[in-house]
Parts: C-alpha cells; sequence; structure tokens
C-alpha cells in the first residue's frame, strides 16, 4: 500500500515541472505500468523513455521510430527475397531470424531509385564498453546514430526489431553481458551473440569459467527472458541512469525502481545488485549524518543493525546462488575466447545454415 | 524416502537373468568389498568419520592397485571399450558383470560406487551429463561438491564435463545434467534401468509404458525415462501408420480420418516438444567417444594432482588445537 501511494505521490510532481526529475519519475511510472499490465507491454518505447529521461529529454523521438521503421522495412524487404536450407515447419519463423541477424551483423547491397547503395553492419564498439565515460555509450540512439554498440544496445535493438517484424527474441544474460536466445524446431534453444556476430554454444558462457554453476541452476545468467522481465531490466536502467544523472541522490528513487523490477523478475542479479548498493549507500548517508563513525553507539541502535544485517544479508544471498564479479579485463578476454577457440564454441549447425541463403 | 541401492540394483539385473541369479552371493561380495575398503580407510590413517575420506578411498578403490590383508593385489577397475550401449548384450551394463569381469562403463562403475558407498555409510549421489552418468560427493561442511569421474578415474570439474557442448543452460536449471538424483530421483532411474532391460528382451508393450510412468511419476524430469517414453510412442506411431497405410506422402488427407491414430500421433509430437523445451540435445556417439577420450587425457595432469592433493589433506582428522 504504502508502494501505491509513493506512486500516486510521485504522478503529482510529475504534474507541476518538466525537468530531468521529473522526467524520469514519469518514466518509472510508466514502466510500472507495463508491469502491472494497465498498458500493454512496449520494449522499444521502454526503451526510448529510459533514454530520453537521462537525456534531458531531448531523445529525437521521431528520429529514433524512424529509423526502426526504416531498418524493419529494409528487413522485411529482404526477408521476401531470401530462401534458406531449413525446411523445418517453423522455417519462415526461423527466416526471419536469420534475416534480422543478416541486418545487424553483414554488409547488405541494395538498390533503390537514386542508385546502388551499401547498407552497413552494426559493429562492437570497444571504447568505454560499460559507460563508464558516458552512460550514454549504453543507449540504442547511440548505437543507431553512430552504428556502433556494446553488448547492451545490440541485443536490445535486436528485441526492438523482432518485436515491430511481430517475432520473438528473447534476451538473456551472462555476467555484465547481454546477448539473444531464440528457440527453433530443431535444434531447440540457441544463442545468438550480437558482440561478435556468432551463434555460440552454452559452453562457451559455462564452460569457460566466467559464471559458477550455481548461478546457472539459480538462473541468475542464461534465462531466455519474458516481455515482463525484459521491462524489469528497463527499469533498473533507468535507475543506473537516474544514479549517474544525480549522484547525489538520497536512493530512494533507485530503491523503488529496484524493488518494482524485482516484483516482476525477482531474481534479477543486477537488480537485486543495485538494491545492494543502495540499501548500503542509504547507511552510509545515515551514519553520515550521525557524525560519520560506525561507533557502538549507531551498532546498538536497532534501526542501524537491521539495516546493516538486511544489507550484509542481501550481498550473502547473491554470493549463495553464485554471483562472482567479473573485472572488464577478465570480460573482454572471455569475449575473445570464442574468436580463439571456434572448435570448441561455435555452434556449427546455425552459423552454416543461416550463412547459405 | 531411503532403499537399498545394492538390492535395488540386484532386482533389476536379476529380472534380465530371468532369477537366475543368486543374492547372497551378491550381497557377500559386496559386503566383502566394503569391509576392504574400510580396512584400507585405517591403515591409510583416513579420519573415518570424514564423508571427503570415504569417498577419496572409493575412488582409490577404482582406479588405484591395492594390496589386500592376505598379500593379494587389487587392481583399478579398467573401462570396457566394448560394446559400451550393450547393444551386443544388455547384461554388459550391469554390476554383476563388473563384478565378474572386473570392467565396467558409466552405467556400472557409478552403480557399483553407490553401493560401497551404501556399505561404508558415505554419501554420494548419481548425477547425469549427456548419455553418461557420474559420481557426485558433498564435502564435509556441505559447502562444495566433488566429482569423480570413474571411465577415466579422475576427478572431475564441472567445466570439463560442460566442454562436451551438449548441455545447455536449460537442461541444467531443469535438473536434467549434473544435479546430484535424490534417492527418490535415483529410484525413478531403477524403474527406467527395469524398463529398459525388459525393452531389450521383449521390446516395448504395456510392461515398459507402466514402468516407465512410475519412473516419471518419481522424477518427472528424468531425460532417460523421458527419451525412452518418447521412443515408446514413436515406435507405436510407426506400427500404426503401418497398419493404416499412412505414410509420409498421404499423412494429410489420411491421418485426420483415424482419431485414435491422430491422438497418438499428437501424443508423441507432444513429447517430442517437451524433451526439447527441456534444453535436451542429441549427443551422438562418435562426439560422446571423442569427450571420453578427451578426460582421459586429464589423468595424472597438473590439476588432477593438485586436486588430489587437495583431497588428501581433508582426509586426516584435523590435530587438536
Amino acid at each position: 500500500m504504502r508502494k501505491i501511494i509513493g506512486i500516486l505521490l510521485l504522478v503529482g510532481i510529475i504534474a507541476t515541472a518538466q525537468d530531468r526529475e521529473a522526467l524520469y519519475k514519469e518514466a518509472l511510472v510508466s514502466l510500472n505500468e507495463m508491469l502491472a499490465d494497465t498498458t500493454k507491454i512496449d520494449f522499444k518505447k521502454a526503451v526510448m523513455l529510459v533514454e530520453n529521461a537521462y537525456l534531458h529529454g531531448t531523445l529525437d523521438t521521431l528520429a529514433f521510430t524512424d529509423e526502426i521503421d526504416r531498418l524493419t522495412k529494409f528487413t522485411e524487404s529482404i526477408y521476401k527475397n531470401r530462401s534458406l536450407l531449413y525446411k523445418e515447419q517453423d522455417s519462415l519463423l526461423v527466416k526471419k531470424q536469420a534475416v534480422l541477424f543478416s541486418v545487424l551483423k553483414d554488409t547488405i547491397p541494395y538498390y533503390n531509385e537514386t542508385g546502388k547503395y551499401q547498407h552497413i553492419p552494426f559493429t562492437y564498439d570497444f571504447e568505454d564498453i560499460w559507460g563508464r565515460k558516458n552512460w550514454e555509450n549504453m543507449f540504442v540512439s547511440k548505437l543507431l546514430q553512430t552504428r556502433k554498440g556494446n553488448c547492451h544496445s545490440l541485443p536490445y535493438l535486436y528485441k526492438i526489431l523482432a518485436q515491430e517484424l511481430g517475432t520473438n527474441a528473447y534476451l538473456a544474460l551472462a555476467p555484465n553481458h547481454v546477448y539473444i536466445k531464440n528457440q527453433n524446431r530443431k535444434d531447440g534453444w540457441y544463442n545468438t551473440e550480437l558482440t561478435s556476430g556468432q551463434f555460440p554454444n552454452d559452453a562457451w558462457l559455462m564452460a569457460s569459467g566466467y559464471i559458477h554453476l550455481d548461478a546457472v541452476v539459480n538462473k541468475l545468467y542464461m534465462e531466455a527472458l519474458s516481455d515482463k522481465q525484459s521491462i524489469a531490466m528497463c527499469l533498473v536502467d533507468l535507475a543506473e541512469g537516474y544514479n549517474r544523472a544525480f549522484p547525489a541522490n538520497d536512493g530512494t528513487f533507485p530503491l523503488l525502481a529496484c524493488e518494482m523490477a524485482l516484483k516482476a523478475y525477482p531474481h534479477y542479479i543486477n537488480g537485486r545488485i543495485l538494491r545492494a548498493e543502495t540499501l548500503k549507500k542509504i547507511l552510509e548517508q545515515k551514519i553520515q549524518q550521525e557524525g560519520g563513525e560506525f561507533n557502538t553507539r549507531i551498532r546498538e541502535n536497532d534501526i542501524y543493525k537491521d539495516a546493516f544485517l538486511a544489507m550484509q544479508h542481501e550481498y550473502a544471498t547473491i554470493h549463495h546462488e553464485g554471483y562472482r564479479r567479473m573485472p572488464e579485463k577478465m570480460y573482454l578476454k572471455w569475449l575473445d575466447t570464442l574468436q580463439a577457440e571456434q572448435e570448441k564454441y561455435i555452434n556449427k549447425e546455425i552459423t552454416n545454415r543461416n550463412k547459405s541463403n | 524416502m531411503t532403499f537399498s541401492v545394492k538390492e535395488a540394483v540386484f532386482t533389476v539385473e536379476n529380472a534380465f537373468y530371468e532369477q537366475e541369479t543368486d543374492y547372497t552371493e551378491f550381497d557377500k561380495v559386496i559386503q566383502q568389498t566394503g569391509d576392504f575398503i574400510k580396512e584400507k580407510m585405517r591403515e591409510f590413517g583416513y579420519d573415518t568419520n570424514s564423508n571427503v575420506a570415504k569417498n577419496l578411498m572409493l575412488f582409490q578403490f577404482f582406479s588405484d592397485t591395492l594390496k589386500t590383508k592376505s598379500g593379494l593385489t587389487h587392481l583399478p577397475l579398467a573401462y570396457d571399450f566394448e560394446d559400451i550401449w550393450g547393444k551386443k548384450d544388455w547384461s554388459n551394463m550391469f554390476v554383476t558383470k563388473l563384478l565378474e569381469s572386473g570392467k565396467g562403463q558409466c552405467h556400472s562403475l557409478p552403480l557399483l560406487y553407490l553401493m560401497l558407498a551404501e556399505e561404508i555409510d558415505a554419501t554420494a549421489h548419481l548425477s547425469r551429463s549427456p548419455n553418461h552418468t557420474y559420481i557426485k560427493f558433498p564435502d564435509d561442511n556441505g559447502m562444495k561438491w566433488h566429482n569423480v569421474e570413474l571411465t577415466s578415474q579422475i576427478l572431475t570439474t564441472n567445466a570439463l564435463i560442460l566442454q562436451n557442448g551438449y548441455i545447455k543452460a536449460e537442461a541444467i536449471q531443469n535438473k536434467l545434467y549434473l544435479h546430484p538424483l535424490s534417492q527418490q530421483e535415483l529410484l525413478s532411474q531403477m524403474y527406467t534401468d527395469l524398463a529398459m532391460g525388459y525393452q531389450k528382451k521383449f521390446g516395448h508393450d504395456r510392461f515398459t509404458k507402466d514402468a516407465l510412468q512410475k519412473a516419471l511419476a518419481f522424477d518427472a524430469n528424468n531425460i532417460t525415462a523421458l527419451l525412452t517414453q518418447a521412443n515408446y510412442h514413436t515406435e507405436m506411431v510407426a506400427h500404426v501408420f503401418g497398419q493404416l497405410g499412412i505414410t509420409q506422402e498421404n499423412i494429410q488427407q489420411e491421418l485426420p480420418k483415424h482419431h485414435k491414430a491422430l491422438a497418438l500421433f499428437q501424443k508423441m509430437v507432444h513429447q517430442h516438444i517437451t524433451i526439447d523445451a527441456l534444453g535436451y540435445k542429441k549427443m551422438p556417439d562418435a562426439m560422446y567417444q571423442k569427450w571420453l577420450a578427451a578426460m582421459q587425457k586429464q589423468k595424472d595432469n597438473q590439476q588432477q594432482k593438485a586436486m588430489k592433493e587437495q583431497l588428501h589433506k581433508l582426509t586426516k582428522p584435523l590435530p587438536k588445537l
């Protein structure tokens, strides 16, 4: 009940000013409505809300939707002119995925009234892969403008385009990483890796030692995420953007966003980490107000003690379920193993089939 | 739920042998082996209360040459490269055969391990990977699992198992593979073994259907049982289609005319879809052999030595402070 009042209060604030803070609150409400089934789930809209809030409302929404429309039409036109070797009952669905992959990762020549052109693929940007220098590097809008993206924006774009094409694509997580999962009759579940444009098998994610087995068992990673779970991810993206927009915030907004996200997707690891970090931050701020020291007086105060124990419990649970932190260097090395050990980690069936058109 | 693995395995095998084998004899061999293992533990100075120590001793029984009290030599239990799927003779999969010949494969070796673990009060679980079973045991404070691979006699790692490339995340999440089977899940496997033995002898019929249903009641995600059940329905569909003259070419016109056949066909398709959705992927025999060979190469490497050393450290009683 308190949460609902909180949301109502937020709505009240929105009416007064259109500043960045208000945009964030507005986005929070809209995303939560999608999770509560009061509005239709729309991944494209969700992504635009998150990016627009960070950009002070300056996201060129027309240009964004135009480019998505153009890519969708382009994909559809190629879809009509391509045939696959795959001949199972679901071959048309499989073809859609293959063409969509092509549009993201291949150079494709095409003609229109004014002459011959080349469709340029979207590539991986090795600069600032986790948006530490500039948070906008995580954005789909940045990817659309520069044709360079990362493991966040590339799979998001894939999912947006799949939605526009009226087909499914499932986001899936690995440590500090997002990729695409799909399913077909012949191969069952398979992975699409957009950073390198390959189809790795699950051994790449599990056997190369970057994911603890328990984390797989507990579905922290490698689960094909539903549309609702994907919206929950957007909520946590929103909270992370908020923390960058307002570094000195008191933790209320990110905590609320995390709670909303975790209600729909309770085991979302990034949401749980952010919640734990936010709880830690709130506790630290309170201690600061009390004189800046975690002394006996504070330690024996039940409010602080409970807050501390709650936070500690959260971190312990996360660790117990298999989460381990992955440094950037290790991450890049892991991405590289796909190239270096193709024999072991590439799903040849999907790769060969997709290439034959 | 508790039951004796020794009794269960004997029951399954004895059924195949048409009640011709003697339990007293079987029981005696296992008991004596258990005693031998316990005696060796004391001789090596292992902590007889430690689960790690008990399992390490079991592992040594399977992989090392040991001397008996009377001066005889106990040889390691070898991997039998002949007929590894029991295609020529199903009883090649049996513990009875392993005890007679000293040779077994990924079916009989882990089962014998479990029987001996039962005999010396050790905790160990059966676990599956594609076309394969192996042993998992917990350490003494329940924090970590250790894996024992009996075909190549190594202490294996999850990574090594996952490298075979035929294990999907869904299969792990749905506990098809790499999951330590509970007693109930193990009993499910015993029913499956019983059904498979029957099928080899007499083919599929009502008996295999019932046994598999029982197996799946104990463990709905028992992949071996699910696959055997799907095979059962596939065979039945082939048979019914043959009787009705339904072929690839005329299936669209003919099948809708036969309601029962259509229902059966739908059931079969549904079973295959369920299996796929659980994350199952068929591992071809050749790939399995290749994977086994890769594990064989791990024997005596640096990592193996380090892992064994680590276990050895855990087998001695802690010095009193």
